[in-house]
């Protein structure tokens, strides 16, 4: 399989960070966007990017020297939705028994909260199985380091080899081979619909971590996300009872009907409190991710900036920690500039995040999250947000404050968290009082006996 | 890298010997047995062919044994009548070579069929194409390999017995060819081992002293194994950037990984060696890395790349396919998970103390396994079962 030479690597990146840093209007950079492919077709023609545009401009009636044949309904629908492709598999006479887990990717940028569950449920699955267990990525290559930590944070026991493969969504010729009863762990509705593509819907289980619908407008990927939670064929394994209610009233009960859920773990010996030096400020935490809408990141802002205006977080008493996603350098309300982190390996976020007073996290979609989970875990007080049949989070730790997810709310919520954290000994209690599951072998029990297969 | 050096071999092939030479020296013995190879190279031939010649000869017992290529068929065809055993040699089938088989069996003699890969059976082609990446958009590619292990596999069925080098390889042959398949595995020649020795008796002598630098060696260095490379170029990379003094030592003609990019300047590339000035290169190196692919096929291949840096004092890490689970125990080098890579180097360029115990006690474990002079009557009881 050819790979980019080092002036295709070097143009694509370029052109990337070209096209977000120019100052230009919508419009503007799609022409901008339009030059680029057209003088430098070569070095974008696989990319999902090119393909899309292409599209774009066939459904515009605009004519593109792509040096091929005229599309077909087939190639128009592989332009329009390549990560839909079916995956790439070649079958091989096998003796043992496999698990495949498929995933965009397992490296720092990914690999937070709900890929590391994939990881430590697949293997949890392989070894109740005694069978062997790799890990397939789609859009970037695997970094198999990063794996270890994982199973070791989540105390997931693999002793053997794991396979890694990379099977690139938009390179035809990235094939994986599979035996005659390969089992696959899909982790997205994507990857759930590019497998099914390529296998059928029985080896599947499918790790349905958040209401993917809530991703997209209504619209092609609702519809087609909509479509692989209404297959009967499908396992789904649900994180979270909460997700799994919602699920199944509104719209996907048949993820209830062939489904099972679990609760996740944190275990004690990652997710501890570490308090501070006498004398040092206390630390806040914001799940700051600008580039993910569900994350609420403006709201968020305002409502942190506003309890910084009313006087209920005082610079003097607190550093700001803005934890999640890249963002450009500005200041908050008495000049507070926040120490901004991103693609932290899992030690070091955990390592943060134990030493957290105060978090606020919004997630504006049924599942709790991991980070105000992460947070409570670590004895952290936090602030997260309701949604639908997410109205409170007391029972996993009551030193999580559940509010509306209007600016005065949240502030309002930030002050109660504030008024906690001056009280240690209530702040204390309530940690002891968590209902947390601590171990991740406890919480996948369920899906070991009751899963099929 | 190791400060100690020997001189530079002059290298010819030592299986040039004359066809009346190897003719009459076939005479000699009170067992006979021919082996077949198209055209004599320094792999396989010289694994499957020349060295179990020369085992034979090293095993006391009269028996004499040499070998034939293609072009001398016709040759080996009138001879058949004085041998007692035929071994052809992964040989691509043909009218001429099922004639010779065909009179060999009807003369009553038995005919072995040996191979040292899974390339015998079309089922698995993909996953060879695939695990040697090959390019999958060329029709040439399919037919060119779907033809090879048809024809290897055509020769297999013609036979009345097979030899191959591991027993899960064995498994394989067994149930494509049904029928009886024995083990003989790879092993050193006199010449590898006289070259090795005196490698690993230089660096004894000088208590495997070393240059600050520490290095790494590949020495599967072609484009059929980058997929292999891959499996560790991250944790390579890695280690040379958490540690300066740890230098890749490549050989062969495959571009080292993007991984490595930044790293040029401390990545030495030889051109593919001859086999005794190979085991020169990999005395110099502390670390042998054999990452290897987990599938069927990989799983099929010799643990010849940890026996040949054992036997110049070199320790080896590699994956843990089926043949490297038996032979790479704690006391003789390290297995590495594809996701432990990273961790395994990282701990051996950090901690190198123990190193020369057990260098010695690989070395003497491959000295006592894969020398020529303890294979013969192993390979005679094959030939005479």
């Amino acid at each position: 399989m050819p790979t980019d030479t080092k002036a295709t690597s070097l143009i694509k990146r370029s052109a990337r960070v070209v096209y977000r840093a120019v100052p230009l209007g919508v419009e503007q950079k799609m022409r901008l966007k339009g030059w680029m492919f057209r003088n430098f077709r070569p070095a974008f023609e696989r990319t999902r990017a090119y393909q899309a545009w292409l599209t774009y401009e066939q459904l515009h009636g605009r004519e593109v020297e792509t040096g091929n044949r005229e599309a077909n309904v087939t190639t128009l629908l592989s332009a329009r939705f390549p990560y839909l492709r079916p995956l790439n598999v070649f079958l091989v006479t096998r003796a043992e028994r496999r698990l495949t887990i498929v995933t965009d990717s397992i490296n720092l940028g990914s690999l937070f909260g709900g890929v590391g569950t994939a990881v430590a449920l697949g293997a949890a699955i392989a070894r109740h199985l005694g069978i062997a267990l790799r890990i397939v990525t789609r859009t970037e290559k695997p970094n198999q380091s990063n794996i270890p930590a994982i199973l070791d944070a989540f105390g997931i026991d693999w002793p053997g080899n794991i396979e890694f493969a990379f099977a690139g969504v938009t390179d035809p010729f990235h094939q994986i081979d599979v035996g005659p009863e390969e089992m696959f762990l899909t982790t997205s509705w994507w990857t759930t619909w590019s497998v099914r593509a390529a296998v059928g819907a029985t080896p599947i289980t499918y790790l349905l971590q958040e209401d993917e619908r809530m991703f997209y407008p209504m619209g092609e990927e609702h519809l087609r996300c909509s479509e692989v939670l209404a297959d009967p064929d499908i396992r789904f394994v649900v994180n979270s009872r909460l997700l799994f209610d919602h699920l199944g009233t509104s719209g996907a009960e048949n993820v209830n009907r062939h489904g099972v859920y679990f609760e996740p773990a944190f275990p004690r010996e990652t997710y501890y409190p570490e308090p501070g030096r006498s004398g040092a400020k206390r630390n806040f935490f914001f799940y700051a991710r600008p580039n993910h809408e569900r994350n609420l990141f403006y709201r968020g802002l305002e409502a942190l900036n506003g309890a910084l205006e009313a006087g209920i977080l005082h610079p003097d008493e607190w550093d700001f920690h803005f934890v999640g996603g890249r963002m450009p350098e500005f200041h908050l309300a008495h000049g507070v500039r926040p120490r901004v982190v991103h693609n932290l390996p899992w030690q070091e976020y955990a390592s943060l995040v134990r030493r957290i007073d105060l978090g606020l996290s919004l997630m504006y979609t049924p599942h709790p999250s991991y980070p105000p989970l992460d947070l409570a875990a670590s004895g952290a007080v936090v602030v997260t947000n309701r949604f639908g049949n997410k109205s409170s989070l007391a029972a996993y730790s009551p030193n999580i404050i559940t509010t509306d997810v209007s600016e005065r709310a949240i502030i309002d919520g930030l002050r109660q968290a504030v008024d906690l954290v001056h009280t240690p000994e209530r702040r204390t209690a309530n940690f002891e009082q968590s209902g947390l599951n601590r171990d991740w072998n406890k919480a996948f029990e369920t899906i070991l006996t009751e899963r099929p297969r | 890298m190791f400060l100690a050096s020997t001189p530079e071999v002059i290298y010819r092939d030592p299986w040039n010997i004359p066809f009346e030479q190897r003719i009459s020296r076939l005479q000699t013995g009170d067992f006979r047995v021919a082996y077949l190879y198209e055209r004599p190279d320094t792999s396989t031939f010289r694994y499957r062919v020349y060295n179990m010649i020369q085992a034979l000869a090293h095993s006391g017992e009269r028996v004499s044994a040499t070998f034939f290529s293609e072009a001398e068929l016709d040759d080996v065809s009138r001879a058949l009548p004085m041998l007692d055993a035929l071994v052809v040699c992964r040989w691509r089938y043909s009218a001429e070579i099922n004639r010779v088989i065909t009179k060999a069996r009807f003369c009553g003699k038995k005919v072995f069929f040996d191979i040292d890969d899974l390339v015998f059976d079309t089922d698995h082609v993909h996953l060879v194409l695939h695990t040697l990446d090959q390019s999958l958009k060329q029709p040439q590619v399919y037919d060119h390999w779907f033809a090879y292990c048809g024809r290897l596999g055509g020769t297999m069925r013609l036979c009345d017995e097979v030899i191959v080098t591991n027993d899960f390889l064995a498994a394989h042959a067994t149930a494509f060819s049904g029928k009886r398949v024995h083990v003989i595995p790879n092993f050193m020649n006199d010449e590898q081992l006289a070259v090795s020795d005196a490698v690993f008796e230089a660096k004894r002598a000088s208590d495997f002293a070393r240059s600050e630098a520490f290095h790494i060696g590949y020495f599967s260095g072609t484009p059929t194994h980058r997929r292999d490379f891959r499996i560790a170029s991250a944790a390579i990379a890695q280690a040379m950037r958490a540690h300066p003094q740890v230098r890749l030592r490549l050989v062969g003609f495959m571009e080292p990984d993007p991984a490595l990019n930044e790293f040029t300047d401390r990545i030495e590339t030889f051109p593919l060696q001859d086999f005794l000035n190979l085991q020169r290169l990999i005395g110099a190196v502390e670390l042998n890395v054999v990452p290897l692919q987990d599938n069927t096929f990989t799983n099929c291949k010799s643990e010849l790349k940890y026996f040949e840096a054992a036997a110049v004092g070199t320790v080896t890490v590699a994956s843990p396919t089926h043949a490297f689970r038996q032979v790479l125990t704690p006391e003789r080098g390290y297995l590495a998970n594809e996701q432990d890579w990273e961790t395994v180097l990282n701990s051996l360029v950090a901690s190198r103390h123990t190193y020369a115990d057990m260098a010695c006690r690989a070395r003497e474990h491959a000295r006592d396994a894969y020398s020529s002079r303890n294979q013969g009557h192993r390979i005679l009881a094959v030939l005479r079962s």
